[in-house]
């Protein structure tokens, strides 16, 4: 095999596996702190590149300069949404975790496909179609700056549940959301924060990737489906096994794409879904464990 | 088929419901036993098997459901049989419907798609609401019983009702796999495993167009004919409403024995307390596997049966997640983990939203998925219990205006009447709360 072709298909498979870590840092955050799993997190997304294309369509701007925006909009959104449904969830059966964002994202795809009808758009803008090269390799500009800002994102939250008093309260609520209460920590707010942060972060990534996808309004589905893969490959609540789960289900579904057809090539990263959950459902950064706490 | 006259009987049955005492209230309940006959034929033998196990349980304490307590500590002593009445009752009435609707097409095919709904709710039912482990893929089994039998049939000339227990049993061996892989784990596993199956498997349908006829889907060769499970135009509508009325009521019957099985009472406790049932000595992962294959089994013949039905299956929808969330809504709206409440679910929702598509067909596409978000999002925030939490204020009231009622004929209230009084309107909501 021609060795561009080897770098080609590397640097694909990375620049979008930026694109799902970026999708999934939010879900893994949401989990992680909450136990809950947003199940209209791929709604989300695609909410967020509808904003972006209208944006574009009413104003002109690019998705470039509206994605913090639409990250501020997500924020807001998701902050909403957690007060009118999720908070109401959070100490209820399963029955109600689940279902409530299911049909949460239910109505949202639907709703899209009410005021949006079910055609593909696409944003045409120069920045949209700009390549990038590197040597040999020629990438999708927008891709990369996906790329830079999910790589730029997770390190800057990282580095906030690291070292910042709020994050100090996001690690101490994960732990132990009992005791975290006892130690004077605002649960609801804490929630109520990651939530809202949780939903910003799926919408800067929609915003960036309203440029290299086509939009509409089942377009989120294949991305969640694929956030969750990322989730349980890289462990779930960790935000480094996000970030590496998504570049290596990246390079997965690219080289898969090469070597079996596209149309298969989402089919080896669900195999390799439940290759995860029979053979480490920890994931790859999970802790021992982190499989059965307090999501019952 | 000869299946009209005798399900129009249990319909006047139905009719005099007030007059209620032991021998009445029995006589529906033989109906339905006769009614299930048809159960076993449409159904290809599968419901019917499963139950006999359960059978020596069953039979004797069916009778009094525990919620019921209330209903039954007054009645005489015909009222014992009062909780299973109404369930049989409610269906045998259902069954004459088909019947009365046969000038209507359009109503008759919303009737008979509400019994397959509500039967693949029940069924789903009963892994995730007896279980208590959800799952959000069971299109999986749906459609891999439409594709099997089809494809044998299409492809190889296999009849379908040999197709049917090929189906059933790469069902359940999926679900095995499945159960095996998620089940020992706690939490939201199994939920995002059965997403994955179902997808892994529509993009596979779409890809071995050879076989399965990819993205456009597989046309079932018109051959009516019984050895075909296939019926000439004429009465065919009728014919598959009594079908799938037999699968419902061979699920619901099913469902009401396993409440009052060993299995089932395992369930409740693995359902409520993982740790404690295991502690107790039950075999949780055996049961659980048991359900689900259970529930697997019956969705893969449900999806067979609508293949014969459509004689056309495409992949888009026998494989999709909205299918498998509209099992799953049916039931959660009804009422999950009780035997009827699936059947309140998809007797409400599905004719509901096909009436007012047909009312205003400016409608946009997507409405009726809009609403059922919607539903889904009210029913599980405000009421989780579902439709089956309003049987009891309804048999208090019920009971209520039955005692002034005969206050008033200055007779003395019998309370085995109120409870038969309440099976016509409320129908077998009592045993839910098992």
């Amino acid at each position: 095999m021609d060795s561009s072709i080897i770098w080609q298909l590397a640097a694909s498979g990375l620049l979008i596996g930026g694109v799902y870590a970026l999708i999934s840092i939010g879900l893994t955050l949401i989990f992680g702190v909450m136990r809950i799993v947003n199940f209209a997190h791929g709604e989300f997304l695609m909410a967020s590149m509808f904003a972006a294309y209208w944006i574009h369509e009413l104003t002109g701007l690019t998705p470039y300069w509206s994605a913090p925006l639409i990250g501020l909009l997500m924020f807001g959104f998701g902050a909403l949404t957690h007060r009118l449904i999720i908070s109401r969830t959070l100490n209820s059966p399963m029955v109600v975790q689940i279902f409530a964002t299911v049909g949460l994202g239910l109505a949202m795809q639907n709703l899209a496909l009410v005021f949006f009808s079910g055609d593909y758009r696409t944003i045409r803008a120069a920045a949209a179609q700009a390549v990038v090269r590197f040597g040999p390799v020629q990438v999708s500009q927008s891709l990369v700056a996906a790329f830079g800002v999910a790589v730029v994102v997770s390190a800057l939250l990282l580095a906030f549940v690291s070292w910042t008093y709020p994050g100090l309260a996001i690690r101490a609520t994960v732990q132990n959301r009992v005791a975290a209460r006892l130690y004077g920590i605002n649960i609801e707010r804490v929630h109520l924060w990651t939530f809202a942060l949780g939903s910003g972060l799926v919408g800067l990534a929609g915003a960036l990737i309203s440029m290299t996808y086509p939009i509409y309004p089942s377009a989120g589905q294949n991305f969640g489906l694929a956030s969750f893969v990322v989730v349980v490959l890289g462990g779930m609540g960790s935000m480094t096994g996000a970030l590496v789960g998504g570049l290596l289900i990246g390079l997965v579904e690219t080289v898969s794409g090469f070597l079996i057809g596209d149309d298969l090539k989402k089919a080896v990263y669900f195999v390799m879904f439940i290759l995860v959950l029979t053979l480490r459902p920890t994931g790859l950064f999970g802790r021992r464990g982190s499989e059965e706490i307090g999501i019952k | 088929m000869t299946q009209a006259p005798r399900s129009q009987a249990p319909s006047h049955q139905a009719a005099p419901p007030l007059a209620a005492d032991a021998r009445t209230v029995r006589d529906p309940a033989a109906q339905a036993q006769t009614a299930r006959d048809p159960a076993a034929g449409g159904g290809g033998g599968a419901p019917a098997g499963a139950p006999d196990a359960a059978t020596p349980t069953a039979e004797g304490s069916s009778a009094a459901g525990s919620n019921d307590a209330a209903a039954s500590a007054a009645a005489e002593p015909g009222g014992r049989l009062s909780a299973a009445a109404p369930a049989a009752l409610g269906l045998a009435a259902l069954l004459g419907l088909p019947a009365l609707l046969e000038g209507s097409p359009f109503y008759l095919e919303i009737l008979a798609l509400v019994f397959l709904w509500g039967a693949m709710a029940g069924a789903w039912n009963i892994v995730s609401g007896y279980a208590g482990k959800f799952s959000l893929g069971h299109a999986a089994f749906f459609g891999l019983g439409a594709y099997a039998s089809s494809i044998l049939y299409a492809r190889g000339g296999v009849s379908p009702w040999l197709g049917i227990p090929v189906g059933m049993a790469l069902s359940v061996a999926l679900a095995a796999f499945i159960g095996l892989v998620t089940l020992r784990l706690k939490g939201k596993y199994m939920a995002l495993c059965t997403i994955a199956f179902v997808s892994l498997m529509e993009i596979l349908a779409v890809h071995f167009r050879d076989l399965t006829g990819g993205s456009e889907g597989l046309m079932v060769p018109y051959e009516p004919g019984l050895a075909n499970l296939t019926f000439a135009n004429d009465h065919e509508k009728l014919v598959w409403a009594y079908v799938f009325a037999a699968l419902a009521l061979g699920v619901f019957l099913l469902c009401r024995r396993l409440e009052r099985s060993p299995l089932g009472y395992r369930l409740a406790a693995l359902r409520e307390d993982e740790d404690a049932a295991e502690a107790l000595g039950v075999n949780t992962l055996a049961v659980k596997l048991t359900s689900f294959g259970l529930s697997a089994a019956l969705t893969s013949l449900g999806g067979s049966l609508y293949a014969q039905y459509m004689l056309w299956i495409e992949p888009q929808y026998v494989l999709s997640m909205e299918l498998s969330t509209q099992f799953a809504l049916f039931a959660i709206i009804g009422g999950v983990g009780s035997a009827v409440g699936p059947f309140l679910g998809a007797g409400l929702m599905f004719p509901l939203l096909t009436l007012s598509r047909s009312a205003f067909p400016g409608l946009p596409p997507g409405f009726n998925m809009l609403v059922y978000g919607l539903a889904l999002i009210v029913a599980v925030l405000f009421f989780p219990k579902g439709l089956i939490a309003l049987g009891p204020p309804l048999r208090r009231l019920a009971r209520l205006i039955g005692r002034t009622g005969r206050a008033r004929l200055g007779r003395r209230p019998a309370a085995g009447e109120t409870a038969a009084g309440l099976n016509a309107a409320e129908g077998p909501a009592g045993s839910s709360h098992a």
